[in-house]
């Protein structure tokens, strides 16, 4: 195995690929109780299009599929996967992003016999008409709960404005229509594709008293199927404008709040990969925008004092394989002064009292102190490095690359970004009473 | 060991080398009323926005950010009968800094800076801090009817609680609020100051001497020690109070609240824990897979324990039209606990996944400290996942149907959204 140890830290991070092509990541935690294990797979929600293992022409599939899969693959002909993790007291849990499908349980015991299920459910596919018709009840209920939710309306319609195209765009869970054509060819299909082991990788971390010994358990279960030979995964977007002009400026909507709510997104034009590129470009977007929009921001608090937004006001920076992009915004009582103040701060960032070296050197010593911290938290080691980032970079260069940034890095990235030609404005507005 | 530093003064201090940080907090305790929730709802805002040192956010945002991005919070709620205004900080342990910053120092006078030396002027807040976090109070008192499941909780505890102030959000009362002045704020600070109990609580790795040095710089007077039990009980009625609301929401909401007289580590308490997780407290829970899995009545459904007040809730997102068969299966469930009509398997696996939750929520930090907190005025607390274990494993099948038989139902609201189907 591979050892990369942090003697800052006192903990050591285990490597190993297995034969099969499957990643395998162990984090032993000194004095915890709980051991948490997460099996990833590159593939989500925008993987639509892509040509189907052993074929040779691309196919599209519904919307949700992804997601669809994720559920389903619970459900065996002869057991559930969420009850045999329960026979031992673990809990059990799975996610789909955009770019990645997850599945994890943390448990206080019985690590092995966990350890075999989550692998054994997760690489043994069972779908039949009956069981796929009645997951579309439920995640049909699902898709209509967050329909209800403003905040998610918001978020969606800033980035269907940013990619009028890319899958990005459409809900994680599909829609109603699109789940209602999702056939058990078709999620067998998307995971023979996509659940290759070469594709995928498990991070355990928490209690964990021989890294060997666990290895060896999860050697033996790969050791014992069969797989066939890796393959290449072909993927395929659809175009959309290299400038961005292709972006819809503002839409608004109207829904049943007290409060309307105001939010701005910029298109990331350039394509960092999913690599060391991608994460110091995450790392200097976040540090830029903490400057310009965090808790110690000055403009942020002037707009506070003016009563133009409130403490639901926060940023993001979304960088995944093939998209990248901001949001910024809140809840405000003027949708329009809102995002016409964060607009103005963007455009004049070389102007802000914020952006200077010495509150610079302020965020990043609060980065470097909060990247420490998450340390305590085996979900945040796990779900934050069992990511694309870390396939080369080790999560202990981290602290090396925000350490390295400079004023001058986040000029050039304000720069790229902070362009009104590849922004958008949305508005959520209360209904207008009849 | 909590240690008495004066009268009404606590310091509890865990040790431990688990962590990579160090966490302290600093809580006022006092009778919960209607009043005081709102109170010292509004006096978190206030406070944590600015003080005689830190004039605003970005004065108090700068210094965390130098403290190498150390967390700050303060925040009010209620616990049985008791309302708690509750000062955190969480720090990086100096041990993985390469800096000679006294961390642990810093933290603590920091606290001292916003608790104890507010932004005053003339025996009031600072009137446009004030006025700014009573509107934003309000504004955050508004807009929980948006979310929508929140808001259902909220109306079923208005409905099953007869006493005023367990009706009171933990953030207090709108109407209250709008009568508050920055006059009145800070006379009632000031009682605050002086009379309410204190616990500290210290979770990390600590050098106990310098601690103590450290946490003198508060200069905390003694006060009174008086304080009712943190338990909240009452009378049954027999009669099930209902209210049906009307909203523009696809999804309806549905919430029961029943009592159930089994308090947080008292008589009872690990039978009503193993009873709840199996009618609805875990995924694997009946009301999870016979009302939302099976039936796909619901796209969730679930129960809780509310142990100081001695109440079980159950929370449901529904399609409307689906109303009654929903009550009908929520009952079903309950009856088959009764019956005993569970597996053996089922019945074992939950308390596994009871004791798996207890010894998980010994990594978290918050959480022991909370525990450590609780034990304070409930003596009982169990902080000893061996011990917690053996009394698990002792709960026999007959207590939990028991204790699912000792359930009364008092209260059902239901909020109907908008069917697509109606039937």
């Amino acid at each position: 195995m591979k050892l990369r140890q942090n003697p800052r830290l006192g903990e050591t991070l285990y490597e190993e690929t297995l034969e099969n092509g499957l990643t395998v990541k162990l984090y032993p935690k000194s004095g915890y109780h709980k051991t948490y294990a997460i099996l990833t797979t590159d593939y989500g929600a925008i993987d639509t299009t892509f040509v189907p293992a052993g074929q040779t022409d691309y196919v599209t599939v519904p919307d949700g599929i992804a997601h669809f899969l994720e559920h389903k693959l619970f459900e065996k002909a002869d057991y559930d996967a969420f009850e045999k993790f329960g026979q031992f007291g673990a809990s059990s849990n799975a996610f789909t992003s955009f770019t990645r499908t997850s599945y994890l349980f943390s448990t206080t015991s019985h690590l092995k016999e966990n350890l075999d299920i989550l692998l054994d459910f997760v690489q043994e596919p069972y779908f039949t008409t009956a069981t796929v018709d009645k997951e579309k009840g439920i995640i049909g209920q699902e898709i209509q709960m967050y329909n209800d939710e403003p905040d998610w309306r918001l978020f969606y319609t800033v980035i269907g404005n940013l990619y009028p195209q890319h899958p990005v765009r459409t809900d994680i869970a599909g829609t109603i229509e699109s789940i209602a054509q999702i056939t058990p060819e078709e999620l067998y299909q998307a995971h023979q594709t996509f659940y290759q082991p070469s594709n995928m990788n498990l991070f355990i971390v928490g209690q964990i008293d021989d890294p060997e010994e666990v290895l060896s358990w999860v050697s033996a279960n790969q050791d014992a199927k069969d797989f066939v030979a890796p393959s290449d995964i072909n993927r395929s977007l659809p175009e959309e404008e290299a400038d961005g002009s292709d972006i819809i400026p503002y839409r608004s909507l109207e829904m049943p709040v007290t409060r309307s709510k105001s939010m701005v997104g910029i298109k990331g034009l350039t394509d960092f990969g999913t690599g060391q590129e991608a994460l110091e470009m995450k790392i200097k977007m976040n540090l830029l925008l903490e400057l310009l929009f965090g808790d110690s921001s000055t403009q942020v608090q002037k707009l506070y004092e003016q009563g133009i937004l409130d403490d639901s006001f926060g940023y993001e920076y979304a960088i995944q394989r093939s998209f990248n992009f901001i949001t910024l915004g809140g809840d405000t009582d003027d949708a329009q002064g809102l995002s016409d103040a964060l607009i103005n701060i963007l455009e004049h960032y070389q102007e802000s009292p914020d952006f200077s070296e010495a509150n610079l050197a302020l965020v990043k010593r609060a980065a470097i102190g909060e990247y420490l911290q998450a340390f305590n938290s085996l979900e945040a080691i796990a779900n934050q490095y069992s990511d694309a980032f870390f396939d080369e970079v080790s999560p202990f260069d981290v602290l090396g690359l925000i350490e390295q940034v400079t004023l001058a890095d986040l000029a050039q990235v304000a720069a790229e970004f902070f362009k009104i030609e590849i922004m958008t404005v949305c508005h959520i507005l209360p209904e207008v009473a009849q | 060991m909590n240690q008495k530093v004066m009268d009404g003064v606590y310091l509890n201090i865990l040790q431990t080398q688990q962590f990579k940080t160090i966490r302290f907090s600093v809580q006022l305790v006092a009778p919960a009323t209607k009043e005081t929730l709102t109170k010292r709802s509004l006096l978190a805002s206030v406070l944590s926005a600015s003080s005689q040192a830190y004039r605003d956010q970005v004065a108090i945002a700068n210094q965390l950010q130098a403290m190498y991005g150390a967390g700050f919070n303060m925040n009010a709620y209620r616990q049985g009968q008791l309302a708690i205004f509750s000062i955190s900080m969480r720090i990086v342990s100096p041990q993985y800094l390469r800096d000679t910053i006294d961390l642990q120092q810093q933290a603590i006078a920091f606290i001292g800076e916003l608790l104890l030396k507010p932004d005053v002027i003339d025996q009031a807040f600072n009137a446009v801090t004030f006025d700014r976090e009573k509107e934003n109070l309000q504004r955050y008192i508004d807009s929980v009817a948006d979310d929508k499941q929140t808001y259902a909780a909220l109306k079923l505890r208005e409905l099953y609680f007869t006493d005023q102030t367990q009706q009171t959000p933990n953030y207090g009362d709108a109407d209250v609020l709008k009568t508050i002045t920055a006059t009145d704020l800070y006379t009632y600070y000031q009682q605050m100051i002086a009379n309410d109990r204190i616990q500290m609580t210290v979770v990390g790795n600590v050098d106990e001497e310098k601690l103590a040095l450290d946490l003198a710089q508060l200069s905390l007077a003694p006060r009174g020690e008086m304080l009712p039990g943190i338990f909240y009980q009452q009378a049954a009625s027999n009669a099930v109070r209902e209210l049906t609301e009307e909203q523009a929401v696809q999804q309806g909401k549905l919430n029961m609240a029943y009592q159930l007289p089994a308090y947080f580590y008292q008589k009872d308490y690990y039978a009503a824990l193993v009873m709840n997780a199996l009618f609805g407290g875990t995924p694997l829970s009946l009301l999870f897979t016979n009302v939302r899995e099976k039936a796909s009545l619901a796209y969730y459904a679930s129960s809780n324990i509310d142990a100081f007040r001695g109440a079980v809730m159950v929370q449901t997102g529904i399609e409307s039209h689906q109303k009654e068969r929903v009550l009908a299966i929520i009952e079903a469930q309950r009856q088959s606990i009764i019956a005993g009509d569970f597996t053996q398997a089922m019945f074992e696996q939950t308390k596994l996944a009871l004791i798996n939750q207890f010894k998980s929520s010994l990594d978290s930090p918050g959480y022991l400290g909370q525990q450590q907190f609780n034990q304070i005025f409930v003596p009982e607390t169990e902080l000893d996942a061996g011990r917690f274990t053996t009394a698990i494993l002792a709960v026999s099948k007959q207590a939990v149907q028991e204790q699912a038989a000792k359930m009364q139902l008092q209260a059902i609201y239901f909020l109907k959204g908008v069917d697509t189907n109606e039937a």
